[in-house]
């Protein structure tokens, strides 16, 4: 009993992460406060106080430091947010020089923050054991290894692809859980293009097949993301339909996730006018779902 | 009684009104509530019909009048009540001011839409005004508190805090002595503090109280301890003016030094909405003084006008209440008109066609007042309602209920509506539910209270009718009769127990009396009781109910065991027998050949042989008299206690002579005892078996032996009993294999008559190729229906045969409740009680208190529910299996009634 208050609010950390991020990020392009905070995931809300002070620094690593010290602490996120500015002040004691674009730097701490979130959901979950950590293991797995790939990928064409910073910030990126580490992330430090990107995932069987949905892009009109939304769905309707673990309430709320991505989708289809790509969402659920006609 | 048997005969209906009556023509038909429209357009979707437009129009009118009522609802206004729905039915649809019955649809509207708007404007205008008013206001308030507390601050304890904040500017060494003189001597080193005249910046402002703390935090967090901050609560609560609500404030001042601070706790300031008001130097003291009193003048003048506002719009309000109830009914008609007027079709010239089911009784009714609401209006066209062929096979059902078979057909309808005019369980459930819950609930104490309460609610029925009652309120009100019923029942069964919060009731004087009851000790343990007067006669027969003595006796479960199961089985044979007799008159009703001579006699043949007879045994046992029969096969002595007794006599016994020759003694028949006769020999009956009708029999022994051993009966009680019960058992294996086959065989020969006929009539036309191709389709579809006929009389005839089975034994819920009933009445009176009682006058006290409790809350509370539940399966399951289909559809006519107490059931 005293267990699933503490796994419920872990989901809540994400959006959280998402919602402070959000509001950095709006600051950046210098939006309104109020309009920001419409827009914010209800499930990670802060009090309005809290909420309206996070925008008032500035986004250096100094105005960070002011950020965490005086607003986050008290946050439940505030621990991920100390690991990162520890983060970043060793990588400052190590004589490297940031020039990063400040866009960028907020996407890297997004991922920080996320990689943090995950490795310390993973840990929890394990803790409690059980059917909660058999499903919720392979999920956050996925999740990360998900993470890593993308990462990789959209650090192409950015400073983040430059070959001194693979090394020190993309490598810090990759969560320390998953398939794809040790060995896997080894490798993804190293690729410098989508070709490289290819031949690392070759030796994982299950990315390897999503990889190609994406190098042959076109063939079967699906996106990356498409294909892991794909199988993230499959695998949270696996764990929502389980028992006696706390993995449904995750599965709940991000299948909830996948139907909202589906319905802004659809109604983005009819905004453009753009019937014949209505039907690629991702049912939730469904009989029609591509994976089932397959198998029948 | 057949309107409450089978539902009401409906008709399809075509309704052709010309387009402009057809407002008044819907209105008047709404205000009868007859007749259920059908969807002549159901390929449009809601947007395209004709009259969305008024629809979107009302929806607007109840969106403003929703926005009435939220702000009736902030001033504690009760929403007044409109009267009566019927009332305002009956009324001609007024708003405030008359207006003619012209074209009242559109203008109605028009009307309500263009006073609504003015009011909705002057609301919203004043809101706004008032929320002006209030930021207003508060400012002044704050600035008030902000300012008084700001001087209490600077002339107490300023001074003191001066001296110890000024020591300690130089090194962060010096902030220990700075704490220390703090504590301890804040009136040292002052002419050190002379010297160095140093200020301080200070902001000052007003923040909630419930972010007091965090504020304060964050203010240290930021400034890293560079800043010294002081509150005072604000003792009067401040409304905010977007909610309304109230809010506790704090006035905070902070001290700070450098400008990069400042920014830092303006920019905190901003985060926690914390407002921010300058002061003046408060070493000027005149000025302060001034700005004091030039504030409280301005405070009072902007509370003056805010009270006048808040006067208004309380008016406003009170005006609005007196009408909202009476405005959303009118919308809500209108709506209702509307949503139904885009049913209809667009037939020739300025014609609109509807269809519908109607009725049949109220047809004429309905014709008559869409010709007169045509008429009215001089309108030449005539309207036309006529009927029409069924376009689908299965009218709807409707009843008409009174205020007593309401709750009763409400219960049906929860587990299935009625198929079209097929038995009506409901009417049978009005009288048996009741009765059945008596019989578990049986205590003539717990039912009065039961009976009591439905008695108040029926007294308060026309208060309750009118009055917006809660879900449970409501619930009990809607089924007060079935409660009154209940507790009567109860009460009744009561009486036949003799059970009275589990004491007997001695009224009729008992006949039973204990062996040493009038000696000074009383009867003990073991005592006997001996019958008052002899066995039999009418003396010995306590009145009504069983004798209280039952209620002290050792073998009082036994007793009431025996009996209680025996009443329970007999009364669940009666029920399911009568809904086996109900299907049976469904099938003469729809006339149902196959169904009637090949279900529904076998059903009763099997049910009867088994069943019945079970219950004709339990009958005969009880009407034999023993006394006399075993007195038959019993050896007395001639000159003996008991020879010549009156019993046997009774039972058209003689008293033989005998002499006793072998000093045995004899039967009273004459038979001659040898020391070893078995009940065959000594009983003069000869009805076979052992016990040769001299015994009393084994009932469920008996019963089980009818399958198990059919050659004999071991204890019989009439004579051939073997023959006749060999008889009934074949009826009954007999009835089995008709049960299942017969009906499958027959309807399959009817199909294949009708097959033969249909080729037969195509070769006679003569088209080889539609031959081949209708016999080749027909033919795979009657192979399905075939096997699917069969395995649904499978279904059928396991369900009935092992269904008579299991519901008997189900019916022995009956004596089970009452049983635990009774019980649990003992133990909490015995415990709670009777031991208390015996201790001193203060226990008992408690003791009652304790039984009164809990009786309330297990017996009066959760027995009537479980009770009440028990009654209810039995009904559903037990007794509306046998014959009842509940695949109806409702009949849900427009009516304005209908849909006006929906809308007042939803909103309270």
């Amino acid at each position: 009993w005293n267990l699933y208050p503490p796994f419920l609010d872990f989901i809540t950390y994400e959006y959280m992460i998402e919602n402070v991020m959000l509001l950095l990020k709006g600051t950046i392009s210098g939006r309104d406060i109020n309009e920001l905070m419409a827009q914010c995931h209800p499930l990670g809300m802060f009090r309005e106080s809290t909420m309206r002070a996070i925008p008032t620094f500035e986004s250096s690593p100094k105005g960070y430091q002011d950020l965490y010290q005086t607003v986050l602490v008290d946050t439940p996120v505030g621990p991920y947010f100390s690991l990162f500015l520890q983060d970043s002040a060793d990588k400052a004691a190590d004589g490297h020089i940031r020039n990063v674009l400040e866009e960028v730097e907020v996407e890297i701490i997004k991922s920080t923050l996320i990689k943090y979130w995950l490795e310390d959901f993973y840990q929890f979950c394990e803790s409690i054991g059980g059917d909660t950590f058999t499903m919720m293991a392979e999920i956050l797995r996925v999740r990360a290894d998900t993470n890593a790939i993308n990462i990789t990928l959209n650090s192409f064409g950015t400073p983040l692809n430059e070959p001194s910073m693979r090394v020190a910030d993309r490598k810090r990126l990759y969560p320390c859980i998953g398939y794809l580490y040790p060995a896997g992330t080894q490798m993804l430090i190293d690729v410098a293009d989508e070709e490289g990107l290819g031949r690392a995932l070759e030796f994982f069987p299950q990315y390897s097949g999503i990889w190609n949905v994406h190098s042959f892009g076109g063939a079967g009109d699906k996106s990356i993301d498409d294909a892991f939304y794909e199988r993230d769905v499959q695998m949270l309707e696996l764990a929502f339909e389980g028992q006696m673990h706390f993995g449904v309430f995750y599965a709940y709320v991000k299948l909830k996730e996948q139907e909202i991505r589906n319905l802004v989708w659809i109604s983005e289809c009819i905004l453009q006018q753009q019937k014949d790509e209505i039907n690629k969402f991702v049912p939730v659920f469904s009989q029609h779902a591509p994976w089932r006609l397959k198998k029948r | 009684m057949t309107r409450w048997f089978r539902s009401e005969e409906m008709e399809y209906v075509s309704l052709i009104v010309n387009e402009d009556a057809a407002h008044q023509c819907l209105s008047d038909l709404g205000k009868l509530g007859v007749i259920q429209f059908t969807d002549l357009n159901p390929d449009l979707t809601p947007f395209q019909r004709r009259y969305v437009s008024y629809v979107k129009r009302c929806d607007e009118l109840e969106r403003k009048l929703r926005f009435f009522a939220n702000e009736c609802d902030r001033f504690d206004l009760t929403i007044d009540n409109a009267g009566t729905v019927d009332a305002f039915l009956n009324a001609p649809p007024v708003i405030s001011s008359p207006t003619n019955n012209g074209e009242s649809g559109a203008q109605l509207l028009e009307s309500l839409e263009v006073e609504l708007e003015q009011y909705e404007s002057q609301l919203k205008d004043l809101n706004s005004f008032s929320e002006k008013l209030t930021n207003e206001y508060n400012e002044k308030v704050e600035l008030q508190e902000v300012l008084e507390k700001a001087q209490k601050f600077f002339l107490s304890d300023a001074p003191r805090l001066a001296v110890s904040e000024l020591t300690t500017q130089t090194t962060a060494a010096a902030r220990q002595d700075r704490e220390i003189n703090l504590l301890n001597d804040p009136e040292s080193d002052e002419s050190l503090v002379r010297d160095m005249d140093m200020r301080f910046s200070s902001i000052t402002g007003v923040v909630a109280s419930e972010e007091k703390a965090r504020f304060e935090r964050m203010i240290f967090r930021a400034t890293r301890g560079n800043c010294y901050i002081r509150f005072a609560s604000i003792d009067e609560p401040i409304t905010d003016p977007e909610t309304g609500e109230l809010m506790e404030k704090h006035v905070f001042i902070v001290f700070y030094k450098s400008a990069s601070i400042e920014t830092k706790i303006k920019k905190i300031c901003d985060a926690f909405s914390a407002h921010r008001y300058s002061l003046p130097d408060m070493d000027d003291a005149p000025a302060v003084d001034r700005m004091l009193t030039e504030n409280a003048q301005e405070l009072a003048d902007s509370r003056i006008v805010l009270h006048k506002n808040q006067d208004t719009r309380f008016r406003l309000c009170q005006k609005l209440a007196a009408h909202t109830e009476r405005w959303t009914w009118i919308v809500l008609r209108e709506k209702a008109i509307y949503h139904n007027l885009n049913m209809f079709k667009a037939d020739v010239s300025g014609m609109l066609r509807g269809e519908g089911w109607i009725l049949s009784q109220q047809r004429d009714e309905a014709r008559m007042t869409v010709t007169k609401a045509h008429a009215n209006m001089d309108l030449s066209m005539a309207s036309l309602l006529e009927v029409m062929p069924l376009p689908w096979p299965t009218p709807p059902t409707h009843f008409t209920t009174n205020k007593f078979t309401y709750a009763y057909q409400e219960f049906v309808n929860t587990y299935g509506i009625p198929r079209y005019r097929e038995a009506n369980p409901a009417l049978f459930t009005a009288a048996t539910f009741p009765f059945l819950f008596g019989v578990m609930y049986g205590d003539i104490g717990h039912g009065l209270f039961l009976f009591v309460v439905g008695l108040l609610l029926i007294f308060n029925e026309e208060k309750n009718d009118n009055a917006r009652l809660g879900e449970m309120m409501g619930g009990l009100h809607a089924a007060r009769y079935m409660l009154a019923m209940m507790g009567f029942f109860a009460v009744y069964a009561g009486f036949l127990y003799n059970d009275c919060f589990s004491l007997g009731l001695d009224i009729f004087g008992r006949t039973w009396k204990w062996e040493n009851e009038d000696t000074d000790d009383g009867p003990d343990d073991g005592s006997e009781a001996y019958q008052l007067s002899d066995y039999g006669s009418d003396d010995s027969v306590y009145p009504f109910g069983l004798d209280p003595t039952w209620h002290v006796a050792e073998n009082e479960l036994l007793f009431f065991n025996s009996f209680k199961m025996k009443l329970s089985v007999i009364l669940g044979i009666f029920q399911m027998f009568l809904g086996t007799c109900l299907k049976g008159l469904n099938a003469i009703y729809f006339d149902q050949k196959l169904d009637f001579y090949y279900e529904f006699l076998p059903m009763v043949a099997f049910a009867g042989s088994l069943f019945v007879y079970m219950v004709v045994l339990i009958f005969m046992k009880w009407c034999i008299n023993w006394n006399s029969r075993m007195l038959d096969a019993t050896c007395l002595d001639p000159d003996g206690e008991g020879w010549g007794s009156s019993d046997y006599e009774e039972n058209g016994g003689v008293w033989v002579v005998c002499n006793n020759q072998y000093g045995e003694g004899c039967t009273p028949w004459g038979y001659t005892c040898t020391g070893d006769d078995d009940t065959v020999a000594k009983c003069s009956l000869d009805f076979g078996g052992d016990g040769d009708g001299c015994q009393p029999p084994n009932l469920i022994t008996t019963l089980i032996n009818i399958a198990l051993d059919p050659t004999t009966v071991e204890e019989p009680m009439y004579d051939n009993q073997v023959t006749y019960q060999n008889i009934l058992l074949l009826v009954a294996v007999f009835s089995v294999p008709i049960l299942l086959l017969a009906k499958p065989y027959f309807l399959k020969k009817q199909m294949e008559e009708a097959e033969v006929r249909r080729s037969q009539e195509v070769q006679v036309h003569g088209d080889e190729e539609e031959v081949a191709h209708a016999t080749g389709d027909h033919h795979g579809d009657e192979e399905h229906g075939a096997g699917e006929i069969i395995i649904h009389q499978a279904i059928e005839t396991i369900e009935f045969v092992l269904g008579m089975v299991s519901n008997t034994a189900s019916y022995l819920r009956l004596w089970a409740l009452s049983l635990a009933h009774s019980e649990l009445a003992t133990v909490f009176w015995e415990k709670a009680m009777v031991e208390t009682l015996n201790m001193n006058f203060f226990m008992a006290f408690f003791g009652y208190g304790i039984f009164a409790g809990v009786t309330f809350g297990v017996l009066l509370m959760m027995d009537v529910l479980e009770c009440f539940l028990h009654a209810l399966r039995l009904h559903w399951v037990e007794f509306q299996n046998k014959f009842f289909k509940a695949d109806g559809v409702r009949f849900t006519p427009f009516s304005f009634r209908d849909v006006l107490n929906e809308a007042a059931s939803g909103s309270s």
